[in-house]
């Protein structure tokens, strides 16, 4: 496609600068619509652990890094243990919940540790605040009981309860409205393209010359409606 | 007199810059040609509604104008409009003169403008093409050649039957009107084919319905500059202005 192409489509799509605004207006209204009343908003809670393993270095003043790397080793094997079937039944049968697979607990579950320190953080993701914060705070409290028992892990420490969360994290609005607006005005561009690339009708004098080159002696303007 | 006209831009409008595009139109058709003058011109079109009849009117209208004696001939024998533009009846006309040999000079009506006479269709027949290609069109057509300084015939569609493509034949000059946006390339090139078939003079295109705000349409610019004052359009009018001028240089 040469630069020429790229002009006259870019002052196609000027001229129909309206049907883009229009589409990407539609969209946004529909995003908005959807995101309202259709998605289920989300809530995250987090709750903090300091877990504290002592490393086979016998040097503990020293902080190597071996043990740091050890020490980010541990968090995915906390994941998994948080993760576990073990944890999960025991957070559904300490909050009396039924209807809950341990799968279902596992699911709402995400650990990450803070920038390489022993601090980790589980957040639990439910449709209902509170019920959100429950089990963060409930599995923290599992989580101490059994990384003990089961990883042979030193010391745990709750450093923050989860409290229950105000906003949800899902769905943004703002980010929906932003992409449904993009998404409609790209879309309206791509039908718009693909009509013109599809439309073999003359347009220009130059077309004229181009087809059958024969000269173009008049060019009459469309009339000004009255 | 006749009727007023009502449709006609460049009878009831002629400073307009439509009215300024069909005079353009008119010295191109003069300037066209130098040793044998062009005095029979057809106005025809690859499909319906292209804008051959509003062309033919207009044109005439600005021959007219200039002080030549016009005549326009409405040979479109299926779906005649001539007459409408007009407001001329229809009763008698083309083809009295071919079937019944009727005396032309009281066929033709005189229009509300000055030096324009028009010659509508007559009574529909059952065979346009052959009553078109007849010899009694071809010496009819000669026999006007005296009597006006420009004749102006309107057809039907030359890619939808070939009533044009006869008549292409015994006039000096065809023109061939394109709507822009509407006229598929593949139409247009099949409209000059059928054209070349028969050696038609082919005089050139006239873009009709042209797009103002599309690109490369400066010739609206142009008229619109020296047609009417508008200030909001200064930056546009100066940016086309230069290629404007070009333009009318190159013709």
């Amino acid at each position: 496609m040469s630069s020429l192409d790229i002009k006259e489509l870019l002052q196609f799509l000027r001229k129909r600068w309206w049907a883009i605004t229009v589409s990407a207006v539609i969209c946004t209204v529909v995003a908005a619509l959807v995101t309202i009343y259709l998605i289920t908003p989300m809530y995250k809670a987090n709750s903090t652990l300091y877990v504290y393993k002592n490393m086979a270095s016998t040097d503990t003043n020293d902080v190597s890094y071996n043990d740091l790397l050890a020490n980010t080793q541990l968090v995915k094997d906390y994941r998994e243990l948080v993760k576990s079937r073990q944890v999960a039944s025991a957070v559904i049968s300490e909050l009396g919940l039924t209807g809950v697979t341990t799968d279902d607990i596992s699911k709402k579950l995400s650990v990450t540790n803070k920038n390489e320190t022993r601090i980790i953080q589980i957040t639990a993701t439910d449709k209902d605040p509170e019920q959100a914060a429950k089990i963060a705070n409930t599995v923290a409290k599992v989580f101490q009981e059994k990384a003990v028992s089961i990883m042979q892990v030193n010391n745990v420490q709750i450093i923050d309860n989860a409290t229950v969360p105000k906003n949800p994290y899902k769905p943004n609005l703002l980010l929906n409205l932003i992409l449904g607006f993009i998404l409609g005005a790209i879309v309206s561009c791509g039908i718009l393209i693909l009509v013109n690339y599809f439309d073999d009708t003359i347009k220009t004098p130059e077309d004229v010359q181009k087809y059958i080159s024969v000269p173009v002696i008049g060019t009459i303007p469309v009339f000004p409606e009255k | 007199m006749a009727e007023p006209i009502e449709k006609l831009i460049t009878h009831n409008n002629p400073k307009s810059p439509i009215s300024e595009a069909y005079r353009m139109l008119r010295t191109n058709i003069q300037f066209s040609s130098f040793d044998k003058p062009l005095k029979t011109i057809l106005v025809t079109s690859t499909g319906p509604s292209e804008g051959k009849t509003t062309t033919v009117c207009n044109l005439a209208v600005t021959f007219a104008q200039s002080g030549s004696t016009t005549l326009v001939i409405d040979t479109d024998l299926r779906k005649p409009k001539v007459h409408k533009v007009f407001n001329t009846p229809n009763i008698r006309g083309l083809t009295n003169i071919l079937v019944q040999k009727d005396d032309f000079q009281r066929m033709v009506n005189e229009t509300a403008v000055e030096n324009l006479y028009v010659l509508t269709c007559g009574a529909i027949p059952p065979n346009p093409s052959e009553l078109l290609a007849s010899n009694a069109m071809k010496s009819f057509i000669e026999q006007l050649r005296d009597k006006y300084d420009i004749i102006l015939i309107d057809s039907p569609p030359v890619g939808t039957v070939t009533d044009a493509a006869i008549l292409s034949t015994i006039v000096d000059g065809t023109i061939l009107v394109a709507a822009s946006g509407v006229v598929e390339i593949e139409g247009l090139k099949r409209s000059k084919e059928l054209l070349d078939n028969v050696n038609a003079n082919i005089i050139g295109v006239v873009l009709n319905k042209l797009d103002k705000t599309a690109k490369g349409n400066y010739y609206y610019y142009y008229y619109y500059y020296y047609g009417e004052d508008n200030k909001t359009r200064t930056k546009k009018r100066r940016k086309k202005k230069h290629r404007t001028n070009g333009t009318i240089q190159n013709m």
